[in-house]
């Protein structure tokens, strides 16, 4: 015998509402979420500024035994700086992005390079310095030279320190280097010395070549 | 992956659709849940079809079985047919013929056309296919024909999975309780898919009005039931006939036997695509077209899986944030994916315990839910890669 068929619209109708309802939930919990993120991020950025702040007025001191002092701290901040920018970097490829925190936070970067490269001048130190331009609009292989760049700083460790800057979301730090530098294409990495290199998308083996290089310049002197 | 973003969440979305409404069926179907149609009195003449292909070890255990069956011996007709054993299957199976099981044998030709063999020397008006591996209760067979009424053509039993002795076991075991839920729900929308290849039974003018089962499919019980529901013939389910089956306890055996699986189900999703349709009910606008939402899902799994596998971010970034990284991702779409795991997970365990009471460790259930997913994927891959080398072509290993 053949069935006859029913179709139980009412209730896919009262299904259809629930999930609505369950999705809506979860889209506004999970923004909230994103949104903790980033207010946290906020959050650790102006206390690295403080702390950052505080170890650039001892340096006016211009007393050469508090050396050590400077080095210490600059190691921390730096540290700080760059988990910062690996937890934007990382929200940023989840569609997770703040223009304002960004540029907040690329100012950061910007007085934590000004920064070690003062400590550097007056205190000597076995790091070199690297600033990555990026973009996320225009530049297909960004997002590979990135990884590219953390490879060579899983490798190098403490004796490179990278700032990333993003080209082109109008920050006035990011303008400023870019023109500092001569940097006008993405992803250029430039490896900061008394003649800086720039280079252009690089492999992990060529940035480490590059940057030990730049460290031998640097103990040669 | 986050590319796709929108794509995941309009799956998420429809996943989520899929499980409310299902937990819906359940709740407003909760009291017939299980229940049988028909009488218990319910005595036609049936003819257990028992196919066998190197069965040596398990034969006897589940000829017996039928033997012991609380039904009178007159109305139950047991038949073995040996499909070209090269083991001592036949020879087993051969000495219960005292006993009043026919035995035949005869070249191998697979498990669909050695049923259609048995179906034409059948005599019952119910035939029941069972197979070598597996075995029924005492109780299987009167509880099954329960749930003939006078609308029903075939009816899918409850196959278990007894003493899992490892994790992949015990994750089949879990499967096997949830397929069996899960049947049993779709049957509110007269939605069943499969009828299950260790145990079922049919009315013989099934395969009289449709034919038999299909030679060329590698799951055979999957296709001759989409092809009822083509018919518009009612099967129905039962939840308490406890048949139990052999599992494959070693990867590479279920990698086999799931591979086949894929293929097979595959292939029958196409061939069937067409009862997507409003004409077929709940069936034709829910049950099938959720088949097909899985097929697509786990096509997205693999492929974002593999994704995952070759970027390298991850790693890096979990090298410098740690666990932190975990943390930072919390947003919309993990919600939503964990709530919709959660309410699953919620189902298993009260499925298990509640209505098959059967024991389950809720870390149990977690590994399954966790581990599932990425053996399917696996057996996608092995299955596309069979599909491709045998382009297509039929080929039961």
């Amino acid at each position: 015998m053949e069935l006859e068929r029913k179709t139980s619209i009412r209730l896919y109708a009262i299904a259809l509402i629930l999930t609505a309802v369950v999705f809506l939930i979860g889209i506004y919990v999970g923004n909230l979420l994103s949104e903790k993120s980033l207010t946290d991020i906020n959050g650790e950025i102006t206390d690295v500024e403080a702390r950052a702040r505080t170890t650039q007025l001892l340096f006016l001191l211009e007393n050469s035994s508090f050396c050590p002092i400077y080095g210490e701290e600059l190691s921390k901040v730096d540290t700080d700086v760059e988990t910062i920018g690996y937890k934007l970097s990382y929200l940023e490829e989840r569609n997770v992005e703040d223009i304002e925190l960004k540029k907040y936070y690329f100012l950061l970067e910007l007085d934590a390079f000004l920064f070690s490269k003062r400590v550097e001048g007056q205190c000597g130190g076995n790091y070199s310095l690297v600033l990555y331009f990026y973009s996320n609009k225009n530049c297909s292989n960004c997002k590979e030279q990135g990884y590219e760049l953390l490879d060579a700083k899983k490798e190098l460790g403490e004796s490179v320190r990278i700032y990333s800057f993003d080209g082109e979301i109008g920050s006035a730090a990011s303008s400023a280097l870019m023109k500092m530098y001569g940097v006008s294409t993405y992803p250029t990495i430039v490896l900061v010395g008394e003649n800086s290199t720039l280079l252009n998308f690089s492999r992990e083996e060529t940035i480490i070549n590059g940057i030990k290089e730049k460290l031998q310049e640097k103990n040669l002197d | 992956m986050y590319e796709f973003w929108g794509v995941l969440l309009a799956l998420n979305f429809v996943g989520l659709f899929f499980v409310i409404t299902f937990t819906l069926l359940y709740i407003t179907n909760r009291e017939r849940f299980g229940k049988k149609e028909g009488r218990l009195s319910f005595e036609p003449k049936i003819s257990v079809i028992i196919p066998a292909y190197n069965e040596e070890k398990c034969i006897e255990q589940c000829i017996e079985s039928v033997l012991r069956a609380d039904y009178p011996k007159e109305k139950l007709e047991i038949i073995v047919i040996d499909d070209g054993s090269e083991d001592g299957t036949y020879e087993k199976a051969k000495k219960y013929e005292k006993e009043g099981v026919r035995v035949y044998r005869k070249k191998n030709s697979g498990k669909a056309d050695t049923l259609n063999f048995g179906i034409k020397l059948a005599k019952g008006g119910i035939i029941a296919p069972l197979d070598a591996d597996s075995y029924i209760m005492p109780y299987s067979i009167r509880r099954m024909l329960a749930h003939f009424d006078e609308n029903t053509m075939a009816v899918a039993s409850a196959v278990k999975v007894r003493g899992a002795r490892n994790l992949l076991e015990e994750i089949q075991r879990i499967e096997y309780l949830f397929a069996l839920f899960s049947r049993t729900l779709a049957k509110f929308f007269d939605g069943i898919q499969v009828t299950p290849g260790p145990f079922s039974m049919f009315r013989k003018e099934v395969f009289e009005k449709i034919g038999g089962f299909d030679t060329k499919s590698l799951v055979e019980d999957q296709e001759i039931a989409l092809r009822m529901q083509k018919h518009n013939y009612r099967i129905s389910c039962s939840i308490d006939t406890d048949v139990y089956t052999e599992i494959p306890g070693t990867f590479r055996a279920l990698m086999k036997q799931r591979t086949r699986w894929q293929r097979g189900g595959f292939w029958n999703v196409v061939k069937y695509a067409h009862l997507i349709n409003p004409k077929y009910g709940d069936f034709g606008v829910f049950v099938l077209p959720f088949s097909v939402f899985g097929y697509f899902v786990l096509l997205v799994w693999a492929a974002l899986t593999t994704a995952s596998f070759l970027d390298r971010g991850g790693g890096l970034y979990f090298h410098f944030l740690g666990f932190e990284q975990f943390f930072l991702e919390l947003n919309a779409l993990h919600l939503l994916t964990v709530f919709t795991l959660l309410i699953i997970g919620c189902w298993l365990y009260f499925s298990i315990r509640n209505i098959f009471r059967e024991e389950v460790n809720p870390l149990m259930i977690a590994a399954y839910l966790l581990v599932y997913p990425v053996l399917i994927t696996v057996f996608w891959f092995s299955a596309f890669y069979k599909e491709v080398k045998t382009r297509g072509g039929f080929s039961w290993n």
